[in-house]
């Protein structure tokens, strides 16, 4: 079982990550760290009821919670929609810029203006 | 209508999207191509608007998709209110691919993306369940970043990479919302959660689920102050994605958010910081308006005022809860907003495309370049000037009556109406700036323009909506609940000029220098993304400290 308390140190590193470094890669990468994180928390919460697949037991007693097992797909699908659309958007930038650092892009957009 | 032909115009827009991305596979030069796309249109706009005009006439309706048990299914609910603005989106989405029409046969994948942006516009207004409203935003939102992007420029690439960071921060914090409520009551349904909080009591932890929940919904509505990444994102996307997004995807998220802050007795405080926030934001981004020298973006920023005029009139309501009026008012202003606001990114996109520049002191001559280029472009400055009078709410126009219901429908709350009235003021002071990009030196040679006929079409049919929507306001006027309201009596008509005339005045102190160095210290100022991105978590544990404070003093 993944302690709750491992999935918060996740989610605050990625927060951290996320908020304050200034590479739009990194930015990217913490992102889906962050949603991973969030994931894995529903995951768990899910299995506390039980901890086997629905179809292998009669008894719900046993089963995990199908229902977030549902959701996280559906979760997981659209962080990857996402990632791939933000990647394609810094690789972009990066061609033209050549660097990963918003502060850096930012400047090269402003003197192209 | 029976069943789930309700849902029928909801799910059209797909099969729009889906001829429009088949015909990415058929040659360039095949008459297939254009057979398809007239299909796509068709069943998009004219099959939709049938079908919602039919949910227009009929009665509300709720059930569960698919017919699945109540504890697992979607639980959605489709009223004539909704079916209205879903009629408005359907309207604002055909203007815009009718102003973008060359752009769309040449793409026809960007053409698929509004098709099914539209689609998702009506499953977020309908949806009743928390996880299917978290699906819908994402995908409306996956669509607004591919829309900003689309214009292939660097700055239009990382205004939708830092929308993408910051509204994905937030629809993470949305769904730790959803694992925090689905833990206590065990069910997705906002009627079956809204009964459980009635009876158990709601805890630090409900608290702090509802405001990630609602923070995330105010940040895609663009409330002071999670609004710092639509400037930015609305000035450098496209002009017919501009008035897209300004004009509608931006007012969407206020029906699920009208239901979160419902969700338990304690969260509907959240109402009153709607109500002061919605005030808060009207005033400093319509200041921050009057400062820009971008056209776009002195638009964009008009957005993010005119939305606080709608917020803090739907937080009054949902604080009273019994006052219709003041949901009549914030209906009446965010369907105005949403044409006037498209019509001006629409006009002002035809000025920056012929002029090649965007700066509001600089361009001028407008209206001769316009006609220059066209005969029909006096269409464009028709429609310029209908809508700048329609934002600066003179009378006679469609915001005039919303303006006055709302700041009226506010009295109980003078320090926001008043407010408001200020607002009221910037705004005409800052269209008079922006007008003035018509006008010029008539001695002045014009550039030599490329004779073109762009976009007519799309002016036709949003001048016949301002129009339209100014006839029927004023017949609205003797609707029963508006019975008491006149608009024209001398105490409004007089609020109204002393507002155009300070708005004037306002205007003429642009000319001071130290007016001038304080209005370009505001231009100025650029938010970092650290900070765009900072202000969701903080926003989220002010949110949750001043509600678990206030209800804990109640």
């Amino acid at each position: 079982m993944i302690s709750p308390l491992l999935l918060l140190i996740l989610f605050i590193i990625s927060l951290h990550a996320l908020i304050f470094n200034p590479s739009l890669m990194k930015k990217v990468f913490a992102l889906n760290i962050l949603n991973s994180a969030i994931v894995l928390l529903f995951i768990t919460q899910g299995a506390s009821l039980g901890s086997r697949a629905p179809f292998t037991t009669e008894s719900p007693e046993q089963m995990v919670d199908p229902v977030v097992q549902a959701l996280m797909l559906t979760a997981i699908v659209i962080g990857v929609c996402v990632t791939s659309f933000s990647l394609a958007l810094v690789v972009h930038l990066h061609s033209r810029y050549g660097s990963f650092d918003y502060r850096h892009i930012r400047k090269g957009i402003a003197n192209d203006r | 209508m029976t069943g789930e032909m309700y849902l029928l115009p909801f799910f059209l827009p797909l099969a729009g999207a889906l001829l429009l991305l088949f015909s990415r596979l058929v040659s360039d030069h095949s008459a297939v191509r254009p057979a398809l796309r007239a299909t796509a249109l068709v069943t998009t706009y004219g099959m939709s608007t049938l079908f919602s005009i039919g949910n227009v006439l009929s009665k509300s309706a709720e059930g569960f998709i698919g017919g699945y048990h109540p504890g697992i299914a979607i639980r959605y609910e489709v009223t004539p209110i909704l079916s209205s603005v879903y009629l408005l989106a359907v309207l604002l989405s055909f203007i815009s691919e009718l102003y973008a029409k060359k752009e769309m046969r040449s793409k026809p994948d960007i053409a698929a993306v509004i098709h099914i942006q539209l689609a998702f516009i009506g499953f977020t207004l309908i949806s009743r369940d928390l996880f299917n409203l978290f699906v819908t935003l994402e995908v409306l939102g996956i669509t607004s970043y591919i829309l900003i992007a689309s214009g292939e420029k660097y700055r239009a690439s990382l205004a939708s990479i830092s929308y993408l960071l910051m509204s994905s921060l937030a629809m993470a914090f949305f769904l730790l919302g959803i694992f925090g409520i689905y833990r206590q009551t065990g069910s997705l349904d906002l009627i079956a959660i809204r009964a459980y909080y009635l009876s158990s009591p709601a805890t630090y932890s409900t608290t702090l689920s509802i405001t990630s929940i609602a923070t995330a919904l105010l940040m895609r509505t663009a409330i002071f102050p999670v609004h710092t990444w639509l400037p930015e994102a609305h000035a450098s996307a496209p002009h017919h994605v501009s008035a897209l997004l300004s004009g509608l995807l931006i007012k969407i998220p206020l029906f699920p958010l009208a239901l979160i802050v419902t969700l338990t007795p304690a969260s509907v405080l959240l109402a009153s910081v709607l109500l002061y926030a919605g005030a808060v934001s009207a005033i400093l981004a319509v200041v921050s308006a009057f400062s820009q020298k971008d056209m776009k973006r002195l638009l964009a920023f008009h957005s993010v005022s005119q939305m606080g005029y709608v917020v803090a009139s739907f937080g009054a309501f949902l604080i009273q809860g019994d006052t219709e009026l003041l949901y009549v008012a914030a209906l009446l202003h965010l369907t105005f907003h949403a044409l006037f606001k498209a019509t001006l990114f629409l006009t002002v996109g035809r000025v920056i495309d012929l002029t090649h520049s965007k700066d509001v002191y600089t361009v001028r001559n407008g209206a001769r370049i316009l006609l220059d280029a066209s005969r029909s472009n006096v269409l464009v400055i028709i429609a310029f000037f209908l809508s700048a009078f329609s934002i600066a709410a003179t009378p006679a126009t469609n915001a005039f009556i919303s303006k006055q219901l709302i700041t009226d429908a506010l009295k109980d709350y003078p320090l926001v109406s008043w407010t408001l009235v200020a607002t009221g003021a910037f705004t005409v002071a800052s269209f008079i700036k922006l007008s003035r990009v018509f006008f010029g030196d008539k001695s002045v040679p014009l550039p030599s323009v490329k004779p073109e006929r762009k976009g007519i079409d799309a002016m036709i049919l949003a001048i016949l909506f301002l129009l339209a929507s100014s006839v029927a306001e004023h017949f609205s006027l003797s609707l029963p609940l508006l019975s008491s309201f006149h608009p024209y009596d001398a105490s409004h008509l007089t609020k109204t000029f002393i507002t155009i005339a300070v708005g004037g005045g306002l205007y003429t102190l642009v000319r001071f220098k130290r007016v001038k160095t304080f209005m370009h210290a505001i231009e100025g100022l650029a938010v970092s993304l650290t900070s765009m991105l900072l202000s969701i978590p903080l926003l989220i544990a002010f949110l949750a400290i001043l509600l678990h404070t206030v209800s804990g003093l109640l």
